[in-house]
This record gives structure tokens, sequence and C-alpha cells, in this order.
């Protein structure tokens, strides 16, 4: 208890700390006007990495400007470099001569960069920042200001079909870890000026760019608000993945369900940010976040979208179905042959009884040890080398569910139950972390209560759904707060020309998506065309 | 099983005091401690088989025998 | 001194669907009728919807004259600190008490019918920590539920209604209309006094509803469609049953074990217990929630949370000790227990012809929200 209370109060000390570190860092070291003090300066703050490259050269009438130039090889695009800033500066500065004084940085800003994107830099920190993001500067004898130029370029994946979510029908496009090729994926599905980005830093020694996109004037202000807020309020070293930021933001960081959703496609996220939310966007990711999630969205795919609403009703109520039974079968498979046999009908009873007899185990042990099996055959599959990934699925499905069953260990009906448990986890694969705590916390349940431990399990889950909120949305609208207009996307996939208004926890600033009487028919005979 | 009892009680207090002190809800606190030391006297009462008055069995001697306005 | 303990706020349809699911969870209760009036236990489930509506309009009354009090402020403003205090602590009382007796009830059926070797104790503690659960996470969750509950229950009464078409006899409700006005009336007593009336304490929700002018079509409304589906179990039980249902602890249990169609859809009872099992989860959570907010209000504290916990210990504590056996609270839950409850019935009427007689919510200033 004192511990604890020692702890409270050496935290709020340690982040006092912080605060009055970060006012002292900011008044910086400024460049000096000196050249030489500059450059000295920035070499020992690089120190001995060899890869910053440091060009001297003169430039101007009669070569009286000392000019440096400072980039990071592999950050930068050398070519662009050399051809657009080195160049024009030695070479071309004598197509003005005599007709025009270049000696202020405001002139060979103006006249002589031919790049696009300059700016001015005062402080020694934020010019190893910009060498360190590709930008290269150039500094000038005689001038404290140095010009920061946007010279990125290094090598990218290159876009390509993301290997997590693949589509019969829709694009191929994935994210991919470059923030600049993502926001342009983004700006390629909505080309709509109220599309905002809105950069950030964050990681004190990663520094990664993290990017919020959202559409202004649907999302809710006060959303953006709470997102600008809780980015801003992380203070860790490192952003490696947009995980991290996931794991820092997200409102419920006890519960098993995620509260950020992610996505790897770029026609999901646009959809997600025309619905109301705001995507955040992670260098060095290809996976983006987007807030706020509801439970449904893990049910959702974009190919039903672009399917038939029919057929997407279908699978769509499938997926639940898969859920369902993922998450309960083998709970419900130990309860009955356990706790309630009389619930199974007579011939059944029988088959299964024959099938079980000799199994020396209780049927919740059995569960227990083929889903742990199942889950280290899953574990494994994921990290395998390629060639060798099929092998490890024959073995494992084949070989070791076989001779299990023929050894009597396993009885053959928890063989199946427990595929059918594998295969319907892959059906809503956003889940299937929560999904394998679930299982077990079923299972024990029902080993150990039978029945009334499941139903009494389900009314817990369905406690704790119902108490979540995701950024302010309630978790489970629009189940819960029941709106029946949302409830055109939940189990059923309502034709599109039916999905008039946004969902209305989320999109409730602009409520209308489309124009009413949209439903395609063809025109009337006799000429007369309909809407 | 009265080890139990305490370790239940125990838990109980380990979950709800330190938020109630952090807050700083001193009558909160008060409040929440008199009912938990009423309840864990009577559940180790009944851990150890005295018998508790039943209020139901009060309550229908006397609608019944001295009020008489039972139904039956 | 309007101090509000539960930030959360509902809507009115979520609380029309809590009261329905409310009255729902006494669908087994009804059972304590069936020894009183027999085959016309359908008619008493009318009439004691008759007298309840104007008892529950008279509440939504009294609470829309002292809006966002719940009525434990409303006695605190009408009787005075000290005799509100008083009253309040009397009126708390009935729904700590009820917990109990609906807590053992759930338990017994699953002792008696499913796991007859397992010590209730086990029971009473699931369930009630899953009730703690929900209470603690807040009004809004509870409310989230009952629509679930509303829905699910009412699709599987009905369902099950068709499914025993085959065994019904319209011949089981002959003759009809032969109760004796003392049956009669302590049948509607019996209603009034257990599923119906108790949804007065709901009068510690209503402040918190977003919008309180349709709070009282909304209470009223739950109440009946409520009322209705008790309706349509009964006259199912009745008609399937027939005389036998006035011996049986759990008449609804029994009736739907008879469906039995193609010997493929048979052994449905299950869906009771389901049924069973999430509207008494509603109807002990939600008396659960009032009696936590109504003790802190009392002691004015500015959280009922940290009370969660010792309410469920002294409900299952209580719980073990009230019955010794479940016949003993049929007898009990149709006998005794109506005159007992009227002294808490009485409050509300109480206190709101006190409180027109005093022509209060004008006289007194600082009662805006």
């Amino acid at each position: 208890m004192i511990h604890f209370l020692k702890k409270i109060i050496q935290s709020r000390k340690m982040s006092k700390q912080v605060i009055d570190q970060g006012a002292a860092s900011s008044s910086q070291a400024l460049l000096s006007r000196q050249l030489a003090h500059n450059v000295e300066r920035l070499m020992q703050v690089f120190g001995a990495s060899n890869d910053i490259v440091l060009r001297e050269f003169s430039f101007g009438h009669e070569g009286k400007m000392q000019g440096a130039v400072l980039y990071v090889e592999g950050l930068a695009n050398k070519l662009l470099i050399n051809e657009s800033l080195i160049k024009p500066l030695m070479y071309d500065i004598h197509i003005f001569e005599g007709r025009l004084e270049v000696t202020t940085l405001e002139a060979v800003k103006s006249c002589m960069i031919s790049l696009g994107g300059v700016e001015e830099a005062t402080t020694l920190e934020s010019v190893v920042d910009a060498c360190l993001s590709g930008d290269a500067v150039l500094i000038i004898q005689g001038f404290e200001k140095a010009l920061v130029l946007n010279t990125k370029g290094w090598e990218d994946r290159g876009v390509e079909e993301p290997k997590t979510e693949s589509v019969v029908r829709g694009p191929r496009e994935g994210f991919t870890e470059n923030l600049r090729i993502n926001t342009s994926l983004l700006r390629r599905k909505i080309k709509n000026p109220n599309l905002t980005l809105e950069p950030l830093k964050i990681g004190k020694k990663t520094k990664t760019d993290v990017c919020m996109m959202y559409l202004k004037g649907v999302v809710n202000p006060r959303l953006v608000e709470e997102i600008r807020r809780r980015l801003n309020r992380i203070d860790t070293d490192a952003i490696m993945e947009s995980g991290y930021i996931e794991q820092f933001i997200e409102d419920a960081p006890h519960s098993i369900f995620p509260t950020v959703a992610n996505s790897e496609k770029p026609d999901v996220v646009a959809a997600k940010i025309l619905e109301g939310r705001a995507a955040i966007i992670v260098d060095g990711t290809p996976f983006v976040l987007t807030v706020p999630m509801l439970f449904i969205e893990n049910f959702q795919s974009a190919e039903d979208y672009y399917s038939r609403p029919y057929f997407a009703s279908l699978i769509r109520m499938l997926r639940f179905g898969c859920y369902g039974i993922t998450i309960l079968a083998p709970a419900i498979y130990v309860a009955l042959t356990t706790f309630h046999q009389e619930l199974i009908p007579t011939p059944l009873l029988f088959t299964l009884a024959s099938s079980r007899e000799g199994v020396p185990f209780p049927a919740m042990l059995e569960a227990l040890v083929m889903l742990v099996a199942f889950e280290i055959l899953r574990e494994a599959g994921i990290r395998l080398p390629r060639p060798v990934g099929s092998a490890i699925s024959i073995v494992g499905a084949l070989i070791i569910g076989e001779s299990a069953v023929a050894a009597g260990l396993i009885g053959a009906p928890m063989v199946i139950v427990v595929a059918l448990t594998a295969v319907s986890s892959f059906v809503v694969p956003a889940q299937t972390d929560s999904e394998s705590i679930l299982r077990y916390i079923f299972l024990f349940l029902a080993g150990v209560m039978g029945g009334f431990g499941v139903a009494v399990g389900m009314l817990g889950l369905f406690i704790h759904l119902a108490g979540l909120r995701s950024f302010g949305a309630p978790y489970l609208s629009p189940l819960a707060p029941l709106s029946v207009h949302d409830q055109k996307d939940v189990f059923i996939r309502a034709p599109l020309w039916a999905m008039l208004t946004r969902p209305r926890a989320i999109g409730w600033r602009d409520p209308e998506r489309e124009h009413f009487r949209l439903e395609p028919s063809p025109p009337d005979k006799g000429g007369k065309s309909s809407k | 099983m009265i080890f139990l009892l305490l370790v239940f009680f125990a838990i109980v207090v380990w979950l709800e005091v330190p938020g109630l002190i952090r807050k700083k809800y001193w009558r909160e606190l008060a409040v929440f401690s008199l009912f938990l030391l009423s309840t864990f006297f009577l559940s180790l009462l009944q851990l150890l088989d005295v018998r508790i008055p039943n209020p139901v069995k009060g309550i229908e001697y006397v609608i019944k025998d001295i009020l008489r306005l039972n139904y039956k | 001194m309007l101090m509000k303990i539960e930030k959360g706020t509902i809507s009115s349809s979520q609380l029309l669907f809590l009261a329905a699911a409310f009255v729902q969870g006494a669908a087994l209760v009804v059972a304590f009728a069936y020894v009183v009036t027999k085959h016309d236990v359908w008619i008493i489930i009318i009439s004691g919807l008759a007298v309840t509506l104007p008892f529950l309009w008279g509440c939504v009354s009294l609470a829309k004259s002292f809006p966002g009090q719940n009525m434990v402020q409303i006695m605190e403003s009408v009787y005075g600190t000290f005799l509100g205090k008083g009253l309040s602590i009397l009126f708390i009382s009935f729904p700590f008490q009820v917990i109990s007796h609906n807590l053992r009830f759930i338990g017994d059926f699953f002792v008696i019918y499913m796991y007859p070797k397992t010590p209730l104790v086990v029971f009473l503690i699931l369930f009630i920590a899953v009730c703690a659960w929900a209470v603690r996470s807040g009004i809004e969750t509870i409310a989230r539920i009952g629509l679930v509950t509303v829905a699910i229950t009412i699709f599987i009464d009905v369902l099950t209604f068709f499914l025993l078409l085959g065994e019904m006899e319209a011949t089981n409700f002959l003759p009809m209309f032969e109760l004796s006005v003392g049956d009669f009336i302590q049948g509607t007593h019996i209603m009034f006094a257990i599923p119906y009336g108790e949804l007065m304490i709901f009068l510690m929700i209503v402040p918190y509803v977003n919008k309180i002018k349709q709070a009282k079509s909304a209470l009223l409304w739950g109440l009946t469609i409520g009322a209705a589906t008790l309706l349509i179990l009964v006259v199912r039980d009745i008609a399937a049953l027939g005389s036998l249902a006035n011996v049986l602890v759990a008449p609804s249990f029994e009736a739907v074990r008879l469906i039995d169609i193609a010997h493929v859809i048979t052994r449905m009872e299950l869906l009771v217990a389901i049924v069973l099992l999430i509207t008494v989860f509603i109807k002990i959570s939600v008396l659960y929630y009032a009696s936590a907010l109504g003790i802190a209000q009392i002691f004015g504290l500015r959280t009922y949370r940290p009370l969660v916990i010792p309410i469920a210990i002294f409900s299952v504590s209580f719980s073990m000790v009230i019955y010794d056996a479940a016949a003993e609270q049929m007898y009990v839950g149709a006998n005794i227990w109506p005159v007992y409850s009227l002294l808490f019935y009485m409050l509300p009427v109480m206190t709101m012809l006190i409180a027109k007689f005093r022509r209060l919510p004008r006289a007194q200033e600082g009662v805006r929200p």
C-alpha cells in the first residue's frame, strides 16, 4: 500500500521533470553566421556516421559565396540534389550575371533553387531533423538561416496486394511503408479538398511521422480534438508500428476487444473516412488505424459492398454464425457431453457415447489439448518459411489428428468440433485474437458449470461489450443503443441505393449520404425514362 | 473454508480501497467499510453454521399470527 | 441539492424495454398464482395490469413533478431531511429484499431442474457476480442489454407457443370465471405485488432518461408489453398442461418439455431456461442498481460503486437463509408477500398525495434541474 502511494508520487515528480527538460531544450542552439562554425557543430552532432554527406562549394559572382549542402545518403535523392540544387547554384547562377545580384538568402531561395519544397530553418535541431528525414540542408556563409529542401527519396516496397486482406472482387492496392504514398492512395480515393491531413511527429528517439486524415464537415470535430489530445499525450522513445500508437490511444487497454480498427487497404480506409471516422497513418507500416471502431466492423468486409446485396447479406449472416461457432462450439460440446446429456437427441447420444468409449480424459481436458494444439499449429504456420509450410499443415492436420484418434487419446467428435472451430475462426479475421481468448474462457466455464456457465459467460460478454466505448461511440452501436435505420448494415447488407444515411453514432454531422430513390429500374416502355 | 472467506474479502478490499483512497472518497470508504464488515460477520456466522434468524419467517409470523392478514 | 450520482442517460425506448424485460422476469413467478386461481390465471394477469396502470401513472407523475430527482431525493424534498431519510430507508429496503427473493428463485430453479447435485450457493454467487458486474458498469449498460433481452424473450415465447399448438386444448380453460371473489382479489393482488408493482422502483431510474416527457408512456407501454408476453406464456401453459399446471413448480418449463415434433425438435426446455436467465438477470440488475443508488443517495455519497460488492454478499447470505425449500417460496409468495409489500407500495402513493397537498414543486425554489 505504501509502496503503491510512493509510486504515484514518484510518477508525478517524473512528469514534471520531463516538462522542465522539454522547456530547456527548446531554447536551442541557433545557427551562426559563420559557415565553419555551423559545419563543425553539425559534424559533432552526427558523429562518425559515414552516410552523412557534406559538400562544400562556392558559388555566386566570382565565387564569393560559400555554401555547404548536407544530406544523408540513402535517404535523400542524390540526383535531385545534384541537378536541382548544386548545379543551379554552381553553373546557372552565371545566367544572372550582371542582371541580378544574388547575394541574399531570399534571392537564392527564390531565383536559384529549382526545387518544390523549400523552407527556412533557424535552429540546429531542426536542421538535424530535416537531414534525418531525407531533406537536404543548404547553409550559406554569412546567413544565420539555413534552407531545408525537400529531396526525400528512398527505397520503397511499391504498391502491392496486401497479404492479410485478400478479396475476390475489389481493388488490390495496399498501403506501403511510406507515409507519402499512403496519403496519396487515400487522396486518389477521395478527391475532395475537405480531406485534411494533420501531421505529427511522435516518438522521442524515432521521431516517426504520423498523419491524421479526416473529412472536414463529416467528421465530428470533437473526435478530431480527442484524437489529437491522445496522440500528443504519447511520450515514448519509439513508435515502430501503428500498433504502438493503437495501444497508447485505445479506450479500453484491459479489454480483449480492440477499440481501434486497422486496415491495409485504401478503399476500406477511404470508406471509413467517408462515414465520419478519422484515419491515423504511421510512417513505416502499411497498417492504417481508423477510429472510432464499432463491434460490427469486424463483420463487415470491403467485398460486401462490391458484391450484390442478397449474396452479401448471406455471407454477412454466415460470418456472425461462424463467430458464434468459433467461440462456443468447444464449450457447447463439453457442456452437452459432460452435464446435459439429456439435451442430445437419443440416436446422436449413442453415437457420441460409443465414440468416446475408452477415451481416458474428461471432455474438457480433451478440448483444451486440441485447442492448444491448434494454436501451436497456427502460430507455427505463420512463422514458417514458405517451402516448409504445406508440409506442416499436412503433418498437423492429418497425421497428428488421425493418429490421436486411432490411439484412442481423443474422441473423433472432438476433432471435428475443433476443426470446425478452427476453420470458422478464419472467417472473421479481424477478431482472431479476441476469439482465441474467449474460446478458452467459455470452455472453462462450460467445463465447470455446464450450460449455466456458458449462459452466464455470454451475459458477461454482452455486459462487457455493452459498456465499451470507442472514442465516444458506444461499441455495440447500432445494436445496443438501438438505431433502427442503421440495421441496414449489420446482419444484412441492404442494397446500396437503400443506404441513405451514415451510421448514426459516427456520421451524425452530415447524415445524408445519397439521394432518395436511386433504385435502378429499366426504362418504361413507350420511351419514358425513369430516374 | 474460513480461509477462503478471508481471502475473498481480502481481494474485495484490495480491489476497492486503493481506488477510493486515490480519489479521496473518505465518506464512501466509511460506508463501504461499514457494509463490508457487516457482511463479513454475516457470512462468517453462516459459514460456522450458526443459525441466522430468518426475516421472512418473522414477517410471516407478524402477518399470519398477529395481524391475521394473510390470505390462507 | 440536486446532485446526480449517476452520470449516464438512457433513452425512453431503452426504458420501455427495460420495463418490459423486468416484467418478463416474473414468467415463472406467475406459478405462485396457479395454486390460487388455477386455470384462470390469465384473467388475473389482465386484471393485475388494469390495477397497476393507474398506480404507475401516479408514480411517474410524481417523478415528473420533481424532474431530475430520483425517489430518495423526492422523499427528502417532500418530507424534510430527517423523516425523508427514514422513509427512504424503508423504500430502499424493498428492492434490497426483493433481490434476495429473486436470486433464491433462480438458484432454486437451476438446482431443481438441471443440476441436482450442485450446491445452491454456486448459482447464487455466479449469478450475482454477473449482475454486480452489470451494475458497476452503470445504468446505460443494463439498458442496452434490456432490448436484446426483450427481443429474445418474445421470439422464444412466440416460437414455443406455435410449437406447442399441437398439444393445446381449449377445454383446459373451462370452467371459466368460476373464481370466487376472494381468490380473484388474491390473484390480482399477487400479480400487482410481484411482477407489476415492482416497477415502482423505476422511480430511481426515471430521472436519468433523456427525454422525460416520454418516460411516462415508455414505462406504461413497457408494462403492457411485459404483461402481454406473460399472457402468451400463461395461455400457452394452461392450454398445454391443463390442471397439471396447478401443481408444478415451474409450469412454463414443463409445458415446453412437451414439444415433440417428429422426434427431432425435442428438449426445448433449454430455451425456457435461457429466457428465465436473461430476464431475471435484468430484473435483479435493475433492483440491484436501484438499491445501490438509493443507499448511496441516503448516505450522501458521490458514487454508488463501492456499495455494489457488499450488497452482493448480503444478497447471497440472505438468499441462503430466507427459505428452507422452494415450495415455501410459493406459499409465502402467494399469501404473505402481497400483504407485506403493500407497506412499501404505499410510499409513493402517500408521497404523491402529500406533495400535492403541500403544493411542493412550486413552493420550493431551487428545484430547477
